[in-house]
């Protein structure tokens, strides 16, 4: 099977319709039209230059260097997961929220895949690390992102509720515990409806670009399902890790809702 | 009769300079004042809901001491506004204790507790607030409005359970009320609140 190859024509096509939904969003004055303009020049530029890097960084031997890109990508992706969030704690919690919920999920199941599961030699191995890595980030960044996001947002709303429960003797992690479920639901029901449909109504990225650049479907099932127990994993473990933390620090010594550790940000516009 | 003391020392908070009182058991102080002249706030302090200093101590326990879903079981905070969780109004309710006989004291339906809360009036929310309250048993009264959407009549019937209540566990309570009629009814000793202080005022 050959690799059809694609070049700038085919990209430019492919630019276009995105550049018509802009268009459309800016017409019915969705204020959609610049994130989403950006978005995608940043997916462009980003994936290009990757690809220029990965070159390079497959020739990598050093273990430090291979560390560095990858905490270098969980930094980014931790700013990510901050710049989505409507409502944000404030000072370091922001940021360390989002990173410590992703290096515990993304970084463990790393290592266990590359240890225990692919058997790879050395487990640093370039190729292997920087695309699992990838791809675990990628996905449990928006589910962490959507689990704060909503986590958050409704501490804000339901602070009656929480309080009004607090104020009958219940625990902080009581009074927040329907937040939590639900925050945690929005986060992962993305993934769970992916994961129902597998294979019947879409065919998961993944399993495409393998398919297209020329593997046997059944070597591609297999390395796509093995790839959405990964993610489900880091993006359950991740949502609940950043939860935890979050609903931690929305009250304070004496259990009391300090929703002044929040602030409002709205880059979303 | 069991006896309570709620004691009041040197609070400060943001909207408080520095306040001292002391409720004894079975006493109704009732507090009044302008919006935003701290009523709520000096209730909050009182049930650990905000940041403040000074102690406050129930029976000469101190709030520091006592772990703070406890402390605001004993306390028996009712807010203004009224929240419940769950699908019907019983969800948010303390289970294993019987509702009846409260709620009818206070003239609902002992089957309001399978409506959904949403669908009933601010009347019935706020008297199953009181209910809800009431049945958690805490130890001392924090009431803020408990009757402002009530009309006369049920106004009487809540007053009569909630001071009955008062008598038999002996609590302490404190009453934000702007009726002058109600404050004459129930307390023995009113208060002012404003300019960051709270000044005894005669009923």
């Amino acid at each position: 099977m050959n690799l059809a190859v694609l070049g700038g024509w085919e990209l430019a096509i492919s630019a276009s319709l995105v550049i018509l939904l802009a268009i459309l969003a800016a017409i019915q004055q969705l204020r959609l039209s610049r994130i989403l303009l950006i978005s995608a020049s940043r997916a462009f530029i980003q994936l290009i230059l990757l690809g220029y890097i990965l070159d390079t960084v497959f020739q990598l031997r050093s273990i430090i260097w291979i560390l560095m890109i990858a905490m270098a990508m969980l930094l980014i992706a931790s700013r990510e997961v901050m710049a989505r969030q409507h409502r944000r704690l404030k000072g370091w919690w922001g940021f360390g929220t989002g990173t410590a919920s992703l290096f515990i999920s993304s970084f463990c199941v790393m290592l266990i895949t590359l240890t225990a599961i692919i058997h790879v030699d050395p487990w640093y191995h370039p190729q292997y690390l920087i695309p699992i890595l990838g791809m675990l980030l990628g996905n449990t960044m928006n589910g962490i992102a959507i689990t704060l996001d909503r986590l958050l947002e409704d501490a804000w709303n339901e602070r009656g509720m929480i309080e009004a429960r607090l104020s009958l003797g219940q625990p902080a992690g009581v009074a927040i515990s329907n937040l939590k479920q639900k925050a945690l639901r929005a986060g992962l029901i993305p993934l769970i409806n992916s994961m129902a449909v597998a294979g019947i109504v879409s065919l998961p990225g993944m399993m495409t670009g393998q398919i297209l650049a020329g593997s046997p479907p059944l070597e591609a099932a297999k390395y796509q399902i093995l790839i959405f127990f990964l993610i489900t994993a880091g993006t359950g473990f991740g949502a609940w890790g950043a939860v935890t933390l979050a609903g931690h620090r929305l009250f304070d010594d004496r259990q009391r809702l300090r929703l002044e550790r929040l602030q409002q940000h709205s880059d979303l516009q | 009769m069991l006896a309570t003391l709620l004691e009041v020392l040197n609070l400060k908070s943001s909207c408080y300079r520095q306040v001292s009182f002391t409720v004894s058991s079975a006493e109704v102080v009732t507090v009044s004042g302008a919006s935003g002249s701290g009523k709520s706030l000096l209730l909050r302090a009182i049930a650990d809901l905000d940041p403040h200093e000074g102690d406050i101590r129930l029976s000469g326990f101190s709030q520091r001491e006592m772990p703070a879903n406890q402390w605001r079981r004993k306390v028996g905070f009712l807010p203004a506004e009224y929240f419940f969780w769950g699908d019907t109004a019983g969800c948010s309710f303390p289970q294993n204790r019987d509702a009846g006989e409260v709620l009818n004291k206070l003239r609902l339906p002992g089957d309001i507790i399978h409506k959904t809360v949403n669908r009933l009036s601010s009347g019935e929310r706020q008297r199953l607030a009181i209910a809800r309250l009431l049945l958690n048993e805490p130890a001392c009264l924090l009431l803020d409005e408990p009757t402002s959407h009530l009309d006369n009549d049920t106004t009487m019937a809540a007053e009569s359970l909630i001071l009955a209540y008062r008598k038999q566990h002996g609590c302490p309570v404190i009453w934000v009320s702007h009726n002058k009629d109600q404050q004459q009814r129930i307390s023995q000793r009113h208060y002012q609140a404003g300019s960051g202080e709270l000044i005894e005022v005669p009923l």
